[in-house]
């Protein structure tokens, strides 16, 4: 694929200045009665590929129309590149969206499609961009097909090279993977980072599939209820998720309730659930006393059976009987229930192959206290554990 | 699935041609009764009108006895007589096909596309479209005079904004007949683009504007083009039913610089009871038609509509 690197060194040359960075500034959006999106201020450093993951309804898509300018705020500004551009249409704006549906042109060839763009911008060259940006997604050689005679992945493609090619400031991708099936979506993933790491623009990807953001993005703003729960590199949200929301939408968590007892000399708090002495650190609580959730992610817990101790920097609960396994392959799932305190989701490696209990067997649980977190208290332990895969 | 293609499946041998043989004479049976209809009441009647406009007169006949011949001078004689009217009835039915595009275009706009969500405010206005076909095309016409008569409203106040000259008027004008044409036939031109444009995807008209594209070039580059086959099924329905339309000629015209092919065909087996002449303007016109929209069809890029 030599034509590709060629492709590409040139879009990146250009696209040095341009890859600027959005600045979205205490931003409303009120739909009748529904608020979409509450008071959200949100930056995106220049050539970073940030997330805004959420379930349907969360105001990540009007986020991102606003942005695109095909909505306007109801109140707050939008700034793109250090220019505010609140107020104006989506067709002054540097900005270009790789929608959903793809919205491809049927009456167009996908050479015409790709540009499209470069056209109304009365840009030079276009014939040269429209191959550049056709030979970055591969599809050089369907430059003269229509849309309708591609595939769906290949349309999704076509939809990014007539997006790319304008090399925008911000390029926003709204679900752009939701049409595929699950093999191709992980394909065009890698696919896309690739392309982003190349042409070195700002992406913004809208999604709910968290693993999707986590897989692609650098940064991950996650939303709730028109609002930032939580921003990170997916990395931190993982490890020291700050609300019980972004715990249980990103990836799986166990939270128990507890009330901070005492804050000892080494930086831990020691936390009363429901009468065992857990530890955590105080820098990964979200606060110091009161009551709080306890959380850890089922990775990070340990099955003790019977005369097995924990070390001493361990946390422990139980005992509890272990109600379900399930072998994966690479681990196996366990669900413990402890008395008083619910169910516990375990995931071990089969480091030695096969599972180390069945159903029915008494257990403990034991895990690092330096992997603890707490969140607080009045978060209700179940909030974003709703199974959102078969949302479009 | 053409006859062609039913034909074909018929004589195909092989191990699956009783299958074959069982479908095509089911094919055979849905197709009947379509083919049955239109070999008596299209096939033999333009056979009939073919072969009148080679008749001749029965010598020392009555007016309008006739016996069999291949007179190829009919269709001399008729069109150096009324090519004149022939050409006029192809004007004016452009004219108003264009002026009924022009007037139907943004109607079929604004319901399909403007009142696009509010399903209550587009069936009302699709119903206004349509409500003048529940009165009479007659009447509704005979209106047209009235709304065009020298005491009218339309009238009076065109004289006063000095528009139109004292003495004129304009029953009895070519401008009535265009008038008159476009407004009986505007609902066909609004219906089909209405169809198109419902079609359109929004979320086309958002990707034009999200690369780079004004609303007027959106609406030039995306919306347009995607509405052509509505607009080319429109004008069809407009142009082909104008140029052979009489009623309004009548109505509205009834002057010698108003007279459409229409007209002529009715006096001319009617009144005059010349039907070879009558049968050879009605072949002219139906061929004539037939060229201008194939070569209209061809020319718009919209054959799947052929």
């Amino acid at each position: 694929m030599t034509s590709t690197a060629d492709g590409a060194t040139a879009l990146v040359e250009d696209a040095t200045d341009t890859g600027a960075a959005l600045e979205i500034r205490r931003v409303s959006k009120v739909f009748g009665d529904f608020v979409a999106v509450d008071d959200l201020s949100l930056t995106v450093p220049s050539g970073s590929f940030f997330a805004l993951l959420g379930p349907s309804g969360c105001g990540k898509t009007t986020t991102l129309r606003m942005v695109a300018g095909l909505e306007q705020p109801t109140s707050g500004t939008i700034a793109i590149g250090g220019r505010d551009l609140t107020g104006t249409r989506a067709h002054q704006r540097p900005v270009n969206t790789v929608f959903q549906s793809y919205a491809l042109f049927p009456h167009l060839s996908v050479g015409e499609n790709v540009a499209f763009g470069l056209r109304r911008q009365g840009k030079s060259e276009i014939a040269r961009r429209v191959a550049e940006g056709l030979d970055l997604v591969e599809l050089a050689h369907l430059a003269d097909r229509r849309p309708a005679q591609l595939s769906g992945g290949q349309q999704q493609r076509v939809a990014l090279a007539r997006a790319l090619v304008n090399r925008p400031s911000v390029l926003l991708l709204d679900e752009p993977l939701g049409a595929l099936d699950l093999k191709l979506r992980r394909q065009m993933q890698l696919e896309l980072k690739r392309i982003q790491t190349e042409v070195g623009l700002t992406f913004i990807h809208v999604t709910h599939d968290q693993e999707e953001a986590m897989t692609m993005a650098d940064t991950v703003a996650v939303m709730n209820h028109g609002r930032i729960e939580q921003m990170g590199t997916p990395a931190e949200l993982y490890e020291l998720p700050r609300t019980a929301f972004v715990a249980n939408f990103l990836g799986q968590s166990n939270l128990v309730p507890g009330t901070v007892v005492e804050r000892t000399r080494t930086g831990l708090l020691a936390v009363d659930v429901a009468g065992t002495r857990i530890l955590v650190p105080e820098g990964r609580s979200v606060r110091s006393s009161g009551d709080v959730l306890v959380g850890v992610r089922p990775e990070k817990l340990r099955l003790l059976v019977g005369e097995q101790e924990p070390s001493s920097t361990e946390n422990l609960l139980g005992p509890g009987t272990v109600t379900d396994v399930s072998f994966t392959g690479v681990s196996t799932q366990y669900q413990v229930e402890v008395p008083g305190l619910g169910t516990f989701g375990v995931f071990a490696q089969n480091l030695l192959g096969g599972s180390m209990v069945e159903p029915g067997a008494q257990v403990r649980l034991a895990w690092s206290a330096d992997f603890t977190f707490a969140l607080d208290g009045a978060d209700a332990p179940d909030e974003g554990t709703l199974d959102l895969d078969d949302e479009p | 699935m053409s006859i062609a293609s039913v034909l074909d499946e018929g004589v195909s041998t092989g191990p699956v041609a009783p299958a074959r043989r069982r479908r095509s004479r089911s094919h055979w049976i849905l197709v009947g009764p379509g083919l049955v209809y239109l070999i008596l009441l299209f096939v033999v009647p333009v056979g009939a009108l073919l072969a009148t406009s080679l008749y001749v007169p029965v010598p020392g006949g009555d007016i309008g006895q006739y016996q069999p011949a291949l007179h190829w001078q009919n269709y001399v004689h008729a069109l150096s007589q009324f090519w004149p009217v022939m050409l006029r009835s192809f004007w004016f039915a452009l004219v108003a096909t264009v002026a009924a595009l022009v007037i139907g275009y943004p109607m079929a706009y604004a319901i399909a596309v403007r009142a696009r969500g509010r399903t209550l405010l587009q069936g009302m206005l699709l119903v206004l479209v349509v409500a003048p076909f529940f009165t009479s095309f007659i009447l509704r016409t005979i209106a047209w005079k009235q709304i065009l008569a020298d005491d009218s409203l339309v009238v009076s106040i065109l004289h006063w904004l000095n528009l139109l000259p004292e003495d004129a008027r304009l029953t009895a004008t070519p401008f009535a007949v265009v008038c008159g044409l476009t407004y009986n036939f505007l609902p066909f031109m609004v219906l089909p683009i209405f169809a198109g444009l419902e079609r359109l995807d929004a979320r086309m008209l958002e990707a034009g504007a999200d690369l780079y594209a004004a609303p007027i070039t959106t609406f030039r580059t995306v919306t347009w083009p995607l509405s052509l086959p509505g607009v080319v099924a429109g004008t069809l329905l407009v142009f082909i039913p104008a140029v052979g339309d009489y009623v309004n000629a009548t109505l509205l015209g009834n002057n010698t610089n108003t007279t459409m092919i229409g007209q002529v065909i009715d006096a001319r087996f009617f009144k005059v009871l010349d039907y070879p002449t009558a049968a050879a303007l009605s072949v002219v016109l139906m061929a004539a038609i037939m060229l201008l929209v194939t070569v209209y069809i061809r020319r718009a890029g919209t054959e799947e509509l052929l």
